[in-house]
């Protein structure tokens, strides 16, 4: 039984599920998306058709009102991304270095049980925090810090404080793990060694948990640039996100050939904006490099070179 | 390495010369005192009441069992552990309070602990970047500490690129380079195979004279301990047992923890019976054994319990001849009444004559290479080790008869107190 399936599948007849999942339920409806994105909606009645195919759909995909949101939905994915690394850089810090590993566990889970908790519910619950009549104005206002009722719900604000909120503990969680995995043994050969706790942390600890960063930051940024409910509950009409607008063609307006269009301009828009981040990174790495390191050896020979991976 | 620490290097171990000199911080070995540290973890005392000092230029061994508070003292002289009470003092200025980044020591970790992100040269240099020394004195001393540690050729390498050994050499330049006045080498050499093991261990030796530096050098291995040191401190249960030379630790141990701690050991339980002039005589549970009464502590008192200690090496294993029914005889006869008496006491009767001998079958036989190891069963169910030269040895089997011998004045005996 074992050798038949081998035989069918071949040498990755083990990861069968894995391959066949990912081309079911990606590979397929992305091909599919993008190819209903080169088609058109001949009528009231039919979503797409794909006897003449054009690339109309993606001007018309580009007009003034939408680019603005897609470039909107940049911002305050690049913006929330941000915010969550810096919120979450001396968090990830302290649970993994300061915090005794007794108690550790019972912080993680306190991070993740808003997590836990109802996606919609918890925007929702954002909603009655920051209207006007709510008690983060009440409280503004009592001592004095705010005039009038607080005025930014329904704004893009609003839309920034719900993403960073709902997908921080995607940038804590990695950040935690490449952190602690850095280690209190080469932090205290970096003290030993003649290094304070902020050199240190700048050295040492925040370069090893590059990879956590990284991670981090994917997860933060792709999910956040296609999300649908925090703009719909917290942004309204001034605050939307290209994941409504995309919603609302294939929803609304039944034109799957539009919708598909803008989905893939959101797609590519999300791989552009994360390769350029990818080669910043690197750039700004050689450069520390270059700066920092001590070359003893001559670059000409060139066997060395193989050993700078 | 100035001509200053050159001459402390060469100093006998022990003098107290060159260290007035040394007191500006940086250069130059530093005299380090521990004056009644106590480390209390909860309620689990690590260390208490140590007293120590470290001569400048010494190279010191901490060596006891797992547990025994060794590193803990090494982590509070680096800085990562505060002492619940007591002083540290470098060259006469107390660390207590100091953070470790700005202590003038420098530590060798047992894991290495070297930056996976960055290349050999980066490692070194490191803490020179955190004195801010000029880039070019960087360059050069970096390549002057690999050098010495036969490393110059892997500057360019990640650590990861590089075995156990390697990483270590480059662990231990990245200290050296700093010059610190007292090296930490918390059991540096524990992941290391035995060859790679000992090669190392003569390194260290010829750096720490080729550099004149104090090192305090942590170990549970005594083979190393021995190997290295000039003075050893053997710590048990957070308490110093026993301060002194190889040679002091080995052969006059100070208690019986010392004496079982290093090196093998052969115990017997016994009774002081009586003191007779410089003679004093155990009582074991079937027979007397006379010991030289010098060995004794001014504790001892008749009655009390006493353990007698001899080193396998010194055991004399002398075949007994199976065909000739003398030895045999006499061995059989002994037996009954008194198996671990020599020979002498059952054929002359008087038991304080020759009774450090005893008889006995070789149950095992193990060839070390360089001596030849036999546990001997007596006839009372006790096994002795004893270890003869492999040179010299006649390879006696399983099954032999022997009579083991030693000089009574090698013989140890510890009170129970």
């Amino acid at each position: 039984m074992k050798r038949f399936a081998a035989r069918i599948l071949g040498p990755g007849a083990l990861a069968f599920p894995t391959w066949a999942y990912v081309v079911f339920f990606f590979v397929i409806p992305v091909a599919l998306v993008l190819w209903y994105s080169f088609g058109y909606k001949p009528d009231e009645f039919t979503t797409v058709s794909m006897e003449q195919l054009s690339f109309d759909r993606y001007s018309e995909a580009l007009t003034s009102s939408s680019l603005a949101t897609f470039l909107a939905t940049l911002r305050i994915s690049i913006v929330g991304t941000i915010i969550c690394l810096l919120i979450s850089i001396p968090f990830a810090y302290w649970l993994a270095v300061k915090v005794r590993p007794e108690r550790r566990g019972l912080l993680l889970a306190l991070v993740m049980v808003p997590f836990w908790t109802n996606f919609l519910v918890r925007t929702l619950g954002w909603q009655i925090m920051l209207s006007n009549e709510g008690f983060v104005s009440k409280t503004l206002q009592a001592i004095g810090l705010s005039d009038g009722g607080l005025d930014i719900l329904y704004t893009r604000t609003a839309v920034q404080i719900g993403v960073v909120y709902n997908y921080l503990p995607l940038m804590i969680l990695p950040l935690f793990v490449a952190m602690d995995a850095a280690g209190r043994h080469l932090r205290e050969a970096s003290y030993d060694l003649g290094a304070g706790p902020w050199k240190t942390f700048f050295t040492v600890t925040l370069p090893l948990a590059m990879p956590g960063v990284v991670s981090g930051c994917l997860l933060v940024f792709i999910p956040l640039n296609g999300d649908y409910v925090t703009a719909t509950v917290l942004g309204g009409a001034s605050g939307s996100m290209a994941g409504q607008l995309i919603a609302n063609q294939f929803n609304t307006a039944q034109n799957w050939a539009l919708g598909a269009a803008m989905a893939v301009i959101l797609m590519l828009a999300t791989l552009i904006v994360v390769a350029l981040g990818g080669l910043l990174l690197w750039a700004l790495r050689s450069l520390m490099e270059r700066l920092n390191s001590v070359r003893i050896t001559p670059p000409e020979p060139a066997v060395s070179e193989g050993s700078r991976a | 390495m100035s001509a200053h620490t050159e001459t402390t290097a060469a100093q006998p171990p022990g003098t107290r010369a060159g260290t007035a000199g040394t007191r500006h911080s940086g250069e130059g070995p530093g005299q380090l005192e521990i004056r009644g540290v106590t480390k209390r973890f909860g309620s689990h005392t690590a260390l208490s009441e140590l007293d120590l000092t470290v001569e400048a230029g010494e190279f010191l061994s901490l060596l006891g069992p797992s547990g025994c508070g060794k590193t803990t003292l090494l982590r509070m002289i680096a800085g990562f552990e505060e002492p619940t009470t007591g002083h540290i003092l470098l060259s006469g200025q107390d660390l207590v309070g100091v953070p470790a980044h700005r202590r003038p020591v420098n530590t060798v970790f047992q894991s290495y602990a070297l930056f996976p992100h960055m290349s050999v040269s980066d490692n070194v240099a490191y803490g020179l970047k955190q004195k801010r020394v000029p880039k070019t004195e960087i360059r050069e001393r970096v390549i002057e500490a690999l050098r010495l540690v036969q490393m110059d050729g892997f500057a360019d390498r990640k650590p990861d690129q590089l075995s156990g050994g390697q990483q270590q050499r480059v662990a231990l330049a990245r200290a050296l380079v700093n010059r610190p006045q007292v090296l930490l080498l918390d059991e540096p050499m524990s992941a290391l195979d035995r060859k790679l093991r000992e090669e190392m261990q003569i390194e260290l030796k010829r750096l720490h004279a080729e550099l004149g530096m104090t090192f305090v050098f942590v170990t549970h291995d005594q083979e190393e301990a021995l190997a290295m040191s000039d003075r050893i401190v053997v710590l048990n249960a957070g308490k110093i047992q026993q301060v002194g030379t190889a040679e002091e630790i080995y052969s006059r141990p100070a208690n019986r923890f010392v004496a079982g701690f290093i090196g093998k050991q052969n115990f017997v339980s016994a009774t002081l019976d009586s003191i007779d002039g410089d003679t004093a005589v155990l009582r074991t549970a079937r027979s007397l054994i006379t010991v030289p009464a010098g060995l004794l502590g001014p504790e001892a008192k008749p009655g009390g319990s006493v353990e007698a200690a001899v080193r396998p090496e010194i055991i004399d294993v002398t075949p007994l001849d199976a065909a000739g029914s003398d030895s045999t005889a006499s061995g059989d006869s002994r037996g009954g009444s008194d198996s671990r008496a020599g020979s002498g006491s059952a054929a002359g009767g008087d038991s304080r004559e020759l009774t450090d001998a005893v008889d006995g079958e070789v149950v095992g036989v193990s060839f070390l290479g360089d001596v030849v190891q036999y546990i001997v069963r007596l006839r009372d169910g006790h096994e002795v080790l004893a270890r003869v030269p492999a040179l010299t040895s006649d390879h006696l089997g399983p099954g032999a008869r022997v009579r083991l011998s030693w000089g009574r004045n090698q013989a140890q005996v510890f009170c129970d107190g």
